[in-house]
């Protein structure tokens, strides 16, 4: 870049900045992170995009944007690691690589240096966490319940040849809870606690939650909890999303009160009739009586079953068209959202708006 | 019917199609090694089953078509009155573009009128 560009990239940078102090917009936000990352001050332009996301949650250009910007700056320091392994190779670069590398979705990527740190440094943990988080990260997005199992084989070889390792018990008692296997939970939890995490309240939360669900009568089959979790298509607690485990039941959590709250803006919307967000996998909630959620939520189980059984992956979004107009229908973790609208109205912008209407009710529960 | 089948498989994107009855009775399907008629035959019943309850409970008598999409493929099924007509296609496939053809096929197996049930 010549220096003429450079200063007329400053001026405008200097100019968007005094702009967003006196009337903040989302198309700003995205400008300025833009020109930053032209100028390939890759940090600033992450800074300001999560700047901008933080007062504009649901604007899809600036999720976009920082999506975009995180990536080159994973891709950016996965070049740095890479530099830095042919220089002086170690099982902590190769750890750092391949968590990397699954945090940008690279998974046969993190598989390969998975591979390349178990044949250099055998009898090391770090290879066997890296493949253990990539089977977990698949278990999260598939359910399959022989991703599960062997996520939770390799975090368990992982803390035999480190009982130290505080993220490898973390992981086993998050699995563990997951999917219903109460007791192994809570003595995972109780080692993580022992080794370091002793301040963590959330474990601590965790393991008073995990205690109350123990029952002494009932042995836990482990492949059948795994098993279990993949037949239904949802967990048994949905630890994932939240930071406390709460029971996919739960209807009154922040998340999903947030939802409801954006879908009946979504519902004035033109050719919209109807916007309903029901819980899945909610087995205690008594019989619903509204027909139109009854066919959201039987529909969307018996799409993600059907899905998973002709080796579709999971199931995401569904369209019904038929003399009444459209019910668009989209699933994202444990919650389905079903639209009834005419049929003039464009389904995949909708269904779209949907999916980040459910990421930002999620933002504002992890929040 | 067949040959309509084929040469909706033609398009770019589609993995197979099938024609079935509403109680899940192949009347032709034209699929690759991967896909196993029955078992998607049998799926796709039970899928029916659900949505037909859903939509006649909701007073919507009937649907006509339905789309699926999933992370590694979409599935349509499009209501022929007596059987349906369902296509598996990749998770690539623009909807849009290719629910013409769908919806060529689905008019010309119509037009047919007849089951013949193997």
């Amino acid at each position: 870049m010549g220096i003429l560009q450079q200063i007329r990239i400053g001026r405008e940078i200097k100019r968007l900045r005094r702009e967003l102090t006196d009337r903040p917009r989302p198309a700003q936000f995205v400008a300025l992170a833009q020109l930053y990352l032209a100028s390939e001050q890759i940090e600033d332009a992450a800074a300001t995009a999560d700047l901008g996301l933080s007062r504009f949650p649901e604007s899809t250009e600036l999720r976009q944007t920082a999506r975009s910007i995180r990536q080159r700056q994973v891709a950016s320091r996965v070049r740095t690691l890479r530099r830095r392994l042919s220089a002086e190779p170690s099982p902590a670069l190769f750890a750092q690589l391949g968590r990397l590398q699954i945090e940008t979705d690279d998974l046969t990527g993190a598989l390969e240096s998975a591979a390349q740190c178990a044949a250099r440094y055998p009898g090391r943990e770090e290879s066997l966490l890296i493949e253990g988080e990539v089977r977990l990260r698949r278990f999260r997005r598939d359910r399959v319940a022989a991703d599960g199992l062997q996520a939770a084989r390799l975090f368990e070889a992982a803390v035999r040849i480190n009982p130290r390792n505080t993220r490898s018990w973390m992981h086993l008692a998050k699995l563990y809870f997951a999917v219903g296997a109460y007791d192994r939970a809570v003595s995972r939890l109780e080692r993580y606690l022992s080794c370091g995490g002793e301040r963590d309240q959330i474990a601590i939360r965790l393991l008073a939650q995990a205690r109350e669900c123990v029952d002494p009568q009932v042995s836990t089959d482990l492949p059948q909890c795994f098993q279990r979790v993949e037949e239904r298509g949802h967990w048994v607690h949905d630890i994932w999303s939240s930071q406390v485990a709460s029971p996919v039941s739960r209807r009154d959590n922040g998340m999903f009160l947030a939802l409801q709250s954006r879908l009946g803006e979504l519902a004035q919307q033109e050719g919209v009739v109807r916007a309903l967000a029901v819980p899945l996998g909610d087995e205690d909630a008594p019989r619903r009586d509204d027909a139109f959620e009854r066919l959201i939520t039987q529909v969307a189980e018996a799409a993600y079953r059907s899905a998973r059984r002709m080796d579709l992956g999971s199931f995401r979004r569904g369209i019904v068209e038929g003399p009444f107009g459209k019910v668009l229908l989209a699933r994202v973790q444990s919650v389905a959202v079903g639209v009834l609208c005419e049929r003039r109205v464009p389904s995949e912008r909708l269904l779209n708006t949907i999916e980040n209407l459910i990421a930002s009710a999620a933002a504002v529960r992890e929040s | 019917m067949r040959q309509i089948l084929e040469s909706l498989n033609d398009e770019l994107g589609v993995k197979g199609s099938l024609v079935m009855s509403p109680d899940g009775v192949i009347v032709t399907a034209v699929l690759g090694d991967t896909l196993d008629e029955e078992t998607i035959a049998a799926l796709v019943s039970m899928l029916l089953l659900t949505l037909n309850s859903g939509v006649k409970e909701n007073g919507f008598r009937h649907f006509n078509t339905f789309v699926l999409a999933a992370n590694y493929g979409k599935l349509v099924v499009v209501n022929l009155e007596h059987s349906y007509l369902v296509v598996i296609t990749d998770q690539f496939i623009k909807l849009d573009l290719t629910r013409v053809e769908i919806a060529s096929a689905a008019e010309r197996i119509r037009k047919r009128g007849r089951l013949n049930v193997h």
